[in-house]
This record gives structure tokens, C-alpha cells and sequence, in this order.
């Protein structure tokens, strides 16, 4: 076959496998969020068991790769009676290890905002609450963007290391394509490197431009 | 036990993993520096080459590069040991980073820097060695080693292309005792320790960085 019959024959599952791949990076990618601004927030806690906590949470997921993680959620902790299957362990060991990056992404954003916020809220007469609600988050938020967006970039590139443990997102898709079909493999994965990038440029670009554009406001 | 008796097999993966790492950072390294110095460049052919180069890198994954190389270079007639693929992926890779960690660096020197050294009669090479790089490299330090963290956890993907590394330790163990326990925990383990003193040595720099 030539390029163009190969091409034609693989894009339609590849297509799928995309998919596929956008459904993980979605699902994680919100969940990671939530979890980052939690552990964000946990991180400069004043309670020091919840400030130990996370910070042993960030450092562990941060240490060690995220296919070793994988390998522990989905073959390790059915030994302790937790089984999940391969979408449940991929989907929130990303989101674990993504909310770790991000609780780092949150904390530098928190810490950024002048101490004078935190006691003007306060004087206020504001609960610890409503100050990170009303005041200091809205702030938090327009520093982190361009981190997060680009913390995002890589958790669609991570959602690739899933298919290791037997997803067929886009990558797995094109592994199979290439062992099946014998052809020239560099077709099938220039394909899918193609599409990888299809999703993940716009983001840089929107990144680097609201980095460009926040710059300008202040 | 388990653990103990794969001790030589976990020791030996810890050395292969330092070992590429190690390899791979020095080639990253200088692909990144000559990136870096290209994508300053005035010439615009250069610096769009190098932009396609770190954006092609950037936005796509490691393991479709992996297979990239490992599956799709050998149909071209060229075919390499695990070690050397995966020092040619992995160099690709965090060179596309450590170019924009050094384009940052050089940038982050005052421009005065540059306007002196050229009044002084200095040549664009002379004052790169004597008077830009040295400034730069100690910005980019922090982020380097930021990098080196990275680096040292994607060997993990090594594993697939059956290089020998802690990832690839654990599955050999796993296969052959049935403990994915001790398996897997001990090499995230390693790893741990391996990021764990790197991550606190560039906090420990940054530190001192903001000091001066």
C-alpha cells in the first residue's frame, strides 16, 4: 500500500482513538483541577496535619513517574482489596498526578497575592472562607492560567502512558494499526503524532497569547 | 525478602537509569544549547526551524516519539540497541525544553550586557562565551535541574522498548516472584530518592539565587 491508501485506511481509527484520548484528558484534566486547588490551598494551611499531608501528597507524585504510578494503582493495590478497572485507575492516577503539579501551580499563585489582601479581608470581618472565595481566588486565578493551561498540555500528552496498561486511546490505536497491518509503522505514527499535535499547539498558542495578554493589563 | 533476593537486579536497573539519564542529559544539553543560541538568532530561517523543532517536540508525547524511533527507524534500514534509542528519543525530547530554558536565560540578561560587549569591539562568539552564557547559566540552573527531574522520570517509558531500567526491574520481578507489591513500591521507591534529593537541591539553589 502507499501512503495515501494507508492513510485512508488508518485515520477513521485513529480518529476514534482521539476520541478516546480527549474523553480521558477531559475527565482527568477537571478532576485534577478540583484536586489541585484543593492540595493548593492545604498546602498553606495553618492546620499542620493537613499541611504535611499534602505536602507529602505532592512530593510522592511528584517523584516518581507517572507510568510507575499507574502500575502501582492498577497491579499493587488489588493486593489491599481495591480493584478498579483500567479506565477508573488510568483516569485518576492522571488526575492524582496532575493535581499534584497543580497544587504547586495554586500554592506559587496564593503566595503571590500580597499579605495586605489576606488582613484587609480579615479586618473585614470576613471568614477564612469567603476571603479565599471573594478575594484572594479571583486573584489567584489570573496568575495561574498560563501554568495551568501548560500543565493541562502535558496531562493530554500523559494520557498517552494509559495505553499501557491496555486503553485504546490514540497511541494504542496506531500501535496496533502498525503491528497489524505490517505496513510502513512511520506512516501510522507520524499520524498520530500529527494528531497530538492537533490538540496540544492551540493550547500553547492560547497559553503563551493570555500570558501576553495579562502582562499588557498590568 | 522478595526484595532482597532481586537486590542485584534493582541495583543494576538504579546504574542503567542514572546511566541514561546521565547520557541523555549531556546531548540534551548541548542540542539545548545550540537551540537556545539559534532560536535568538536574527536569521529568520534558523530561528523558524528551531521553533518548528520545539513545537513538533512539545506537543506531542514522549511514547509516540519512542515508538517513533524504536518501530519506525528500522523499516528505514537503521536499527539501534534500546540504550541508543533511547538516548536519541529522550535527547530530542528534553533538548526541545532545554532550549527554551536557555532562550529564557539568555533573554533574562540585560540587554546592556550585549550593548557593552559589542562597544567594547567584542565579536558575537567572544562575547556569547565571555560575557552572555556565564550570566545565563546561572539563571538557567534551577530550571535545568527541573528538567534533569523530568528527565530521570520519563526513562520510565524506556521500559517498553526493554531497556533495562528500575520500570523494567519491576516488571521482571513481578513476572517472576508474583509480588507486584514489593515490585513496583520498591522501584517508585528509587525513584523517589533519585527526584526527591534532586527536587530539594534546586529548591536549595533558588533559594540562594534570590538571595543575590
Amino acid at each position: 500500500m502507499n501512503i495515501i491508501e494507508i492513510s485512508q485506511h488508518s485515520i477513521p481509527f485513529l480518529v476514534k482513538g482521539l476520541g478516546v484520548t480527549a474523553y480521558l484528558s477531559l475527565i482527568s484534566g477537571v478532576l485534577a483541577v478540583i484536586i489541585g486547588v484543593i492540595g493548593g490551598i492545604g498546602r498553606g494551611s495553618k492546620i499542620y496535619i493537613i499541611r504535611i499531608f499534602s505536602s507529602i501528597y505532592v512530593t510522592v507524585f511528584r517523584g516518581t513517574p507517572f507510568l510507575i504510578q499507574l502500575y502501582v494503582v492498577y497491579f499493587v493495590l488489588p493486593s489491599f482489596g481495591i480493584t478498579l478497572n483500567v479506565l477508573q485507575a488510568g483516569i485518576g492516577t492522571l488526575a492524582f498526578n496532575s493535581g499534584a503539579y497543580i497544587s504547586e501551580i495554586v500554592r506559587a499563585g496564593i503566595e503571590a497575592i500580597p499579605k495586605e489582601q489576606t488582613e484587609a479581608a480579615l479586618s473585614l470581618g470576613m471568614t477564612p472562607f469567603q476571603k479565599m472565595k471573594l478575594i484572594i481566588m479571583p486573584q489567584v486565578v489570573r496568575i495561574i492560567i498560563p501554568p495551568l493551561v501548560g500543565q493541562l498540555i502535558l496531562l493530554v500528552k500523559d494520557t498517552s502512558v494509559i495505553s499501557l496498561i491496555g486503553i485504546f486511546d490514540l497511541i494504542k490505536v496506531g500501535r496496533e494499526l502498525a503491528i497489524a497491518s505490517g505496513d510502513n509503522p512511520l506512516i501510522i505514527y507520524g499520524w498520530v503524532a500529527i494528531f497530538y499535535f492537533v490538540i496540544c499547539y492551540p493550547l500553547y498558542v492560547f497559553s503563551i497569547r493570555i500570558e501576553q495578554r495579562l502582562k499588557l493589563r498590568y | 525478602m522478595i526484595v532482597k533476593q532481586y537486590l542485584p537486579v534493582f541495583r543494576q536497573a538504579f546504574f542503567n537509569t542514572l546511566g541514561v539519564s546521565a547520557v541523555s542529559l549531556i546531548f540534551a544539553f548541548i542540542v539545548g544549547l545550540i537551540g537556545g543560541l539559534c532560536k535568538i538568532s536574527k536569521n529568520k530561517i534558523i530561528h523558524s526551524i528551531v521553533s518548528i523543532y520545539v513545537n513538533a517536540i512539545r506537543s506531542t508525547p514522549l511514547l509516540a516519539q519512542l515508538y517513533l524511533v524504536f518501530f519506525g527507524f528500522p523499516y528505514l534500514g537503521i536499527k539501534f540497541s534500546p540504550f541508543v534509542t533511547g538516548v536519541i528519543a529522550l535527547t530530542l525530547n528534553s533538548g526541545a525544553y532545554i532550549t527554551e530554558i536557555v532562550r529564557s536565560g539568555i533573554e533574562a540578561v540585560p540587554k546592556g550586557q550585549t550593548e557593552a560587549s559589542l562597544s567594547l569591539g567584542m565579536n558575537y562568539f567572544t562575547m556569547m562565551r565571555r560575557i552572555i552564557l556565564p550570566q545565563a547559566f546561572v539563571i538557567i540552573i534551577p530550571p535545568l535541574v527541573g528538567q534533569s527531574v523530568v528527565l530521570i522520570k520519563d526513562t520510565c517509558l524506556l521500559s517498553i522498548i526493554a531497556y533495562t531500567e528500575l520500570t523494567r526491574a519491576a516488571e521482571i520481578v513481578v513476572a517472576n516472584s508474583f509480588a507486584p507489591t514489593e515490585g513496583y513500591i520498591t522501584s517508585a521507591l528509587l525513584y523517589l530518592t533519585l527526584c526527591f534529593v534532586l527536587m530539594q537541591f534546586s529548591r536549595y539553589l533558588e533559594k540562594r539565587q534570590k538571595k543575590a
